[in-house]
């Protein structure tokens, strides 16, 4: 008889079982939901007399209609496109951002980096009538580049100040002993102090990646014409007629859409955390 | 190879007595080029040709055209548009770009054009969006005014609604329009054996139906269809109105106006549906078909979708026990809300002559009306010319939607459905208006509240 190993085996039930349960559960329920509409024929859907939670029988028709009737191949690719020439754009300049205002000390260099932050508020509701005209300037209109260039004014903003934390936590006799040893500015950050902030590189490259995944306003007003659409513009304008909802392809859309962002970050999910809580004990 | 086809399918036709509306459904369900086919039938015995629009001049050649507009329910009848389109580019050796967006989506993309100068040549634009934008649109009173008179005149509520006082910067092309659905069989349980003819009629109804566990359906939340299907002609049929004829006075905090809101609060607790206050334009439309209310305002894209074969997600027995009337009339009548949609032409176009041709060739008799046909009834057409269509009137069960295109009110009535009207209708005020009277239960606060919002924009 074991009284104290049952009594920490419910408490950890209790503890970290139970609550992991319930934020899986909650967590997971829309992919399952998703998950669950995409595969019901479209008899099942409006049918209040079956359990909506369960499936009664399979279909890949909505499956087949958005791959056979819409461009959503060509919706995927340019999502790609747009979401990774925006994520390398953004890090290369939220790089030199993060690490200007997290190493250096320089008048006004507080206020610089609460500035940032701040553009990060600015709502694209707001800039994307004055984004237009930037965009028909530089004649840029329904092509990548319009998307490439234009996500980084939400993107820089957030991963800046995510990286300029980072680097503020990465010791700074490190860098100094590598000038000492004759290393450049240049090399002493790109050979010492970049290896130790891959985690905080990964963390804002996912957090880039996923919010040009999904963006939709700029997607939409300043490319989306013809074949030149991204997932989330692709879906509401092919698969929402009027006010009927393809619900089936909907979902199947939103399941396979959200591949790329989990792939991207279960892969990295380790580094993530840790360069999102770097600095959380540290000054 | 294509000729062999329209062959078998005009004999098709004659065998089976189709319609020229059935012929070319079917030559879109075919893959077949509809302006081909339309040709091969103007040749042929079974449908008489419309006037004919001469070909665009040759200085279009080699030149683009991109049009803007929202999707389409009736999917046979955007790629309709799309095969008309793509065939008079051919013609005219003109690129034809076509962008069709969700239906909230389409004024950011036009806002942001206007502003860039840059984007779509043509525009689809919903009722008082002309007031809008005509400042960056082309002014085509005579291809609108041609038009109109060759088709027997604009309807009253079309010239209100996509003329810009009296001056045309786009061509109507009509719009769809709301009637109650509503299922026979549950209405005659509840004791009514025709549809209510009156607001408090339908309401007692309503009581039976809620309690049967099939209320009536109606989406109060921010959606641009069906919220304001019901709130401008409830308002209305009680003797309100957002401002009076000189367009400044607001005429909304009405005493009469006042009572009906009371009636409604109590109504929406015994006869409505009161999830309603969450429900988007989409959300009624699977309530009906999933046999959840018995009856809403909507276009007939219900009936439509009942009409599928089942494998398809149709729901032919609901389609069988559903009927439409038209609106129920309050103490000062009955109203229903109905604006123009309309194409027109941005003035930073680079082939705007192009555009024009293309209008007008669009607009013709021949060309709208097949379109009209395709889309089975969904748009009341702008003009009398096509009201007795077979479209309209060979199913009884739709006819009560050209009927309501006869008692119909623009926004911003008594005044003109100019800026303020679209301001107070994308900041869905009247709606909001209902939504807070029914969540708070006090008809006069909320009509206060509404009147002071209304007396910011249209008091200025």
């Amino acid at each position: 008889m074991n009284i104290v190993g049952e009594n920490r085996l419910w408490s950890r039930i209790w503890q970290f079982y139970v609550p992991l349960a319930l934020f899986a559960v909650f967590l997971l329920f829309p992919f399952y939901w998703m998950l669950v509409v995409s595969l019901k024929p479209n008899t099942d859907l409006f049918e209040t007399d079956l359990n909506p939670f369960l499936l009664y029988s399979v279909t890949l028709d909505h499956y087949r209609y958005l791959f056979e009737e819409t461009d959503f191949w060509t919706w995927t690719k340019n999502t790609m496109v747009v979401t990774v020439g925006a994520t390398i754009l953004s890090l290369a300049c939220s790089i030199l951002i993060g690490y200007a205002l997290g190493r250096y000390r320089f008048r006004g260099g507080t206020f610089l980096g609460a500035a940032v932050f701040l553009a990060y508020l600015v709502p694209p509701t707001l800039l994307f009538i004055p984004l237009a005209e930037v965009i028909s300037r530089f004649q840029l209109y329904n092509r990548y580049w319009a998307l490439i260039l234009t996500y980084p004014t939400f993107l820089i903003p957030f991963a800046s100040w995510l990286l300029m934390g980072y680097f503020r936590t990465i010791s700074r006799e490190l860098e100094d002993a590598a000038l000492v040893d004759g290393a450049s500015r240049i090399q002493a950050m790109w050979q010492i102090v970049m290896p130790l902030a891959l985690p905080g590189l990964l963390s804002a490259g996912i957090f880039c990646f996923t919010l040009g995944w999904n963006e939709f306003l700029y997607a939409l007003v300043f490319m989306g014409s013809g074949e030149m659409k991204t997932i989330p513009v692709g879906t509401v304008s092919d698969l929402i007629r009027a006010d009927v909802y393809f619900w089936g392809s909907l979902m199947a859309a939103g399941i396979l859409g959200s591949v790329p962002v989990a792939v991207a970050y279960s892969f990295f999910v380790d580094h993530y955390v840790a360069g999102l809580t770097a600095g959380a004990t540290k000054g | 190879m294509t000729d062999e086809r329209i062959s078998r399918l005009l004999q098709e036709a004659t065998r089976l007595r189709y319609s020229r509306r059935q012929v070319l459904r079917r030559a879109v369900a075919l893959g077949l080029s509809v302006p081909a086919v339309t040709a091969a039938l103007d040749r042929s015995a079974i449908a008489a040709p419309g006037p004919r629009f001469g070909r665009a001049p040759a200085v279009l050649q080699g030149t683009k055209l991109t049009i803007l507009a929202a999707t389409y329910f009736v999917p046979a009848a955007q790629d309709f548009f799309v095969q008309q389109a793509q065939q008079w580019g051919q013609e005219n050796n003109v690129e034809m770009t076509l962008d069709f967006v969700n239906w909230p989506d389409l004024q950011p993309k036009i806002g942001a054009a206007v502003q860039a100068k840059s984007g779509p040549d043509i525009v689809e634009l919903w009722d008082t969006w002309p007031y809008l934008y005509y400042q960056s649109m082309v002014e085509v009173n005579d291809l609108a005014n041609k038009l109109g008179e060759a088709q027997g005149g604009y309807f009253d509520w079309v010239v209100k609604t996509a003329a810009v006082d009296g001056e045309w910067y786009s061509i109507p092309t009509g719009n769809s329009t709301s009637a109650f659905a509503y299922r026979i069989s549950y209405f005659q349980e509840a004791g009514a054996e025709e549809f209510p003819q009156t607001w408090e009629e339908l309401f007692e109804v309503g009581k039976k139906l809620k309690a049967m566990g099939k209320p009536l359906g109606q989406a109060l939340g921010h959606s641009p269809g069906d919220p304001p299907s019901f709130v401008y002609p409830y308002m209305w049929a009680y003797g309100a109105m957002e401002v009076a004829e000189d367009g400044k006075t607001v005429m909304f905090n009405q005493p009469e106006f006042v009572e009906g809101m009371k009636i409604f609060i109590q109504a929406w607790k015994d006869a409505f549906d009161e999830t309603g206050l969450s429900w988007d334009d989409s959300v009624n439309n699977s309530a009906f078909l999933s046999d959840q209310i018995s009856a809403t305002l909507n276009g007939n894209s219900i009936y439509l979708a009942a009409l599928k074969p089942e494998e398809e997600g149709g729901k032919p027995e609901i389609a069988e026990d559903m009927s439409h009337a038209g609106y129920p009339a309050g103490p000062a009548g009955r109203f229903n809300n109905l604006g123009s949609r309309s194409l027109g032409i941005m003035s930073y176009s680079g082939n705007v002559e192009g555009a024009k041709a293309f209008l007008e060739w669009w607009a013709s008799e021949e060309q709208y009306q097949a379109w009209l046909e395709v889309y089975e009834g969904y748009i009341i057409p702008p003009t009398p010319k096509f009201i007795e269509l077979p479209v309209y009137t060979e199913d009884p069960k739709l006819a009560p939607y050209a009927e309501v295109a006869t008692y119909a009110r623009n926004k911003g009535y008594a005044g003109p459905a100019n800026q303020n009207a679209a301001r107070v209708f994308a900041e869905y005020i009247i709606v909001d208006t209902f939504a807070r009277a029914v969540q708070d239960g006090d008809a006069e606060a909320a009509i206060k509240w509404g009147a002071d919002r209304l007396e910011r924009i249209y008091g200025r």
